[in-house]
């Protein structure tokens, strides 16, 4: 007998589509598209309104060789650092453990409101260059400008509660060091000289 | 903008003939032991007055926090522990995450500073001081203060005015940053000057700062211009174009559950925490 017998997968049987389409009751528009945008597979189309980013239609698919990640395609502009080479969002790093990563037991509810995050996150992104949140970036590496590793500050008295922020207190050194404050950059921090002679 | 009284600053410059051992031009002891030495003599003193100071170090020496703010000001003082060079100008200044001695001449960074005229020096000292207000909006500011500081000293030109000058800084520190060439010390003594992130984020981020800038100061329409302005500097200015993702944002920034009704969207759910956007295509 060749193969065996592999339980259906989970949008295969009615109930499993069903309750998916259920947790997303209140978002406009939702409906099964005919024909998957992965062979064999299911998906989902919906619109979003979020906070501060204009309407976008979004695609959720799931393949039947991946049936528990989902692939979100969106349209509007694609400027993003985090987008796979397809265009679809990049929401979670794959290999994070199910505390950082959405997981199918979390729901179609949750996969669309952290859908709708990384649209926000994206629209804030284009508008100012900073990502909100966590992210894993590669690229090439600047060795004339990028930082050096850094070191926290240490802690000296074990009783003490640590509060220094290692970037910032890297940026007031470096402009300490430099004898240039925050209050007025024509200022030099004094210097006494110790020791007699 | 900036809280001018968030920190103090302080060097103690050594006679090397009391500390013959240390540095480059002693025996090449390094700075740790000399800048510990220092601050179990001043704990004691510290906490007579202040109790619950506590007492850190900093890449360059003791960093004291005097557990006693005054109203929302918790101020710090930061020590550097200096020697003079024997050769050379300026100073030995401690780098503690290296354990090493290194070159700095920070007199010669104000004269600089305030070589130019009266005039110019104070539409300087604005642009510095907005820049680096700019910066500290970031959740991690991209470059340090000094480094601020040298790129306008570098490309403030004279006849310009704040929101031109502004302008000129963003734009000339992106270039330099998107042609991967270095920011050197202005003293020609220390090394060149490293961001605190990756020289590409922090590109975009100036990149995208001077595109704002450029499209407020060309345009003749007050909205066209605060709506411009109130995402260069998102902390301070509110413009009704930009109030919505600006509030977005502000739930998105701490990286913690947000409501997705909070975000706009009508399913009971949050966003996750802690999650890392991957994905290289940006």
């Amino acid at each position: 007998m060749r193969g065996g017998w592999h339980p259906p997968l989970w949008f295969d049987v009615p109930v499993g589509r069903i309750r998916f389409l259920h947790q997303l009751v209140g978002i406009p528009d939702v409906h099964v598209l005919r024909r998957s945008a992965q062979p064999g597979g299911f998906s989902v189309a919906l619109t979003l309104d979020p906070l501060g980013v204009p309407t976008r239609h979004v695609t959720i698919s799931f393949a039947r060789g991946r049936p528990m990640e989902p692939m979100v395609n969106v349209d509007g502009p694609t400027d993003s650092p985090h987008r796979y080479s397809d265009g679809t969002l990049c929401m979670w790093y794959p290999t994070d453990p199910p505390e950082r990563r959405w997981i199918h037991a979390d729901g179609a509810a949750a996969l669309v409101a952290n859908i709708t995050a990384h649209l926000i996150r994206e629209e804030w992104y284009r508008k100012s260059g900073e990502w909100l949140g966590d992210e894993v970036r590669h690229g090439a590496r600047d060795p004339n400008n990028d930082p050096a590793i850094q070191v926290p500050s240490s802690l000296r008295d074990n009783q003490d509660v640590g509060r220094a922020d290692p970037v910032l207190d890297h940026a007031r050194d470096e402009s300490a060091a430099a004898g240039l404050t925050d209050a007025s950059p024509d200022s030099a921090r004094s210097f006494t000289r110790v020791g007699r002679g | 903008m900036n809280e001018p009284v968030t920190d103090g600053d302080g060097g103690l410059v050594l006679n090397r003939v009391y500390y013959p051992n240390l540095g480059p031009d002693g025996r090449g002891d390094a700075p740790t032991d000399v800048v510990d030495d220092l601050i179990e003599h001043l704990r004691p003193r510290i906490r007579k007055v202040y109790p619950r100071a506590t007492m850190h170090t900093s890449k360059r020496g003791p960093k004291i926090y005097f557990g006693q703010p005054v109203g929302d000001d918790d101020p710090t003082v930061d020590l550097v522990v200096a020697m003079n060079r024997k050769e050379g100008p300026g100073i030995w200044i401690p780098n503690l995450e290296k354990g090493t001695w290194e070159p700095s001449d920070p007199e010669k960074h104000v004269e600089l500073l305030n070589s130019d005229s009266a005039g110019f020096r104070s539409t300087r000292r604005k642009i510095i001081r907005l820049a680096k207000a700019w910066n500290k909006q970031y959740s991690v500011p991209g470059a340090s203060s000094f480094e601020v500081s040298t790129w306008a000293y570098e490309f403030v030109e004279h006849g310009q005015g704040v929101a031109k000058g502004l302008w000129t800084l963003f734009d000339k520190a992106a270039g330099r940053l998107e042609a991967g060439t270095p920011t050197g010390d202005p003293a020609g003594v220390s090394a060149n000057l490293k961001l605190l992130i990756d020289a590409a984020t922090m590109a975009t981020r100036l990149r995208k700062a001077a595109d704002h800038m450029a499209k407020a100061i060309a345009s003749n329409d007050e909205n066209e211009v605060a709506e411009a302005m109130s995402i260069v500097f998102w902390t301070y200015i509110d413009a009704p174009a930009t109030s919505s993702l600006k509030a977005a944002a502000a739930l998105l920034r701490p990286n913690r559950p947000v409501q997705a009704a909070a975000l706009g969207i009508g399913v009971a759910a949050t966003t996750g925490a802690a999650y890392r956007a991957y994905g290289g295509r940006g």
